[in-house]
């Protein structure tokens, strides 16, 4: 990403990985090897079938700048194209699993929504304190904004159209699956 | 024999080949909606002033754009790649692992 020079600069904050790289590259390392390429595909299939807040309500919403709400609709032309793919993709690699694949697969798709979906708190303390909140108050904020229940309603309200896809496929009907879908609190 | 290209006219409807939207940022409109940027509602982030609440929104602008961008080179092109290279492996027939590559060009 280039920075726009002039008054809207930021200096960066941080060099990190974003948490879901990090994340893949644990989920590699607790997987057979052979599993890698379906991991990769799992998580995209995921990431473009999933429909955020952001893509939803921006370009929409006459609150925000025009640069922004062109720049998030013109993102959002070519998701509806990828999600409409990788819809089949899904399909198709769900289907095409063995037993033993599904078995990991399945649970997989859970895990991989979570941490697409999961705030990235550390960057937000950063942001927080950059704007010059002590860290204990960075912390309540935080804690205020990110409630365990905003969080839950916010992630099932971003993962609609995949969790109908996993139950439309057949995924949910998986019982290691449904359980693990249960478990990260996308569904009851 | 001329080779005839599936996608001769992909510049053309294309969206990330088509001309850039509209890039005017207005006076007195948001960079982000307030209830998707953390905290800037908070009474104690009110307390530092407006100042303080501009700041975290632009920083979340940015990283809704970095962690895209992120996705889409790292991620995204991966898989395309991938499902192109080997559309077998994953149930797709050879026509659909042509579909997702070429969708990222």
């Amino acid at each position: 990403m280039k920075r726009i020079p002039g008054s809207s600069e930021l200096p960066p904050l941080t060099t990190s990985q974003p948490p879901f790289l990090r994340g893949l590259e644990e989920l590699e390392r607790s997987l057979p090897t052979e599993f890698a390429d379906d991991l990769l595909i799992a998580f995209v299939s995921i990431s473009e079938t999933l429909i955020t807040s952001i893509l939803r309500g921006i370009p929409r919403d006459p609150r925000v700048v025009s640069a922004v709400r062109n720049t998030v609709r013109d993102h959002s032309i070519d998701e509806a194209r990828h999600h409409s793919y990788f819809v089949y993709v899904v399909h198709q690699h769900w289907a095409s699993s063995p037993p033993d694949r599904r078995e990991i697969l399945g649970p997989l798709y859970a895990n991989l929504i979570r941490l697409f979906l999961n705030p990235d708190l550390d960057l937000c303390r950063d942001w927080l304190m950059e704007a010059g909140l002590a860290p204990r108050d960075a912390e309540l904020v935080l804690r205020d904004h990110y409630s365990p229940e905003r969080i839950a309603a916010g992630l099932r309200a971003d993962a609609f159209p995949t969790l109908k896809l996993m139950g439309r496929v057949g995924v949910l009907d998986h019982p290691a699956a449904r359980a693990a879908f249960v478990e990260q609190k996308l569904i009851d | 024999m001329q080779y005839q290209s599936p996608f001769e006219d992909w510049y053309t409807y294309s969206t990330v080949h088509k001309p850039l939207p509209d890039f005017t940022c207005e006076t007195g409109l948001v960079l982000f909606p307030s209830e998707l940027v953390p905290g800037i509602g908070h009474p104690l982030v009110k307390r530092l002033g407006n100042h303080a609440a501009q700041r975290v929104t632009m920083r979340k602008l940015e990283s809704y754009n970095a962690f895209t961008e992120t996705l889409e080179y790292q991620a995204v092109m991966g898989a395309a790649i991938k499902i192109a290279q080997n559309p077998v492996a994953f149930g797709l027939s050879e026509q659909a692992g042509e579909g997702g590559a070429a969708d990222r060009n």
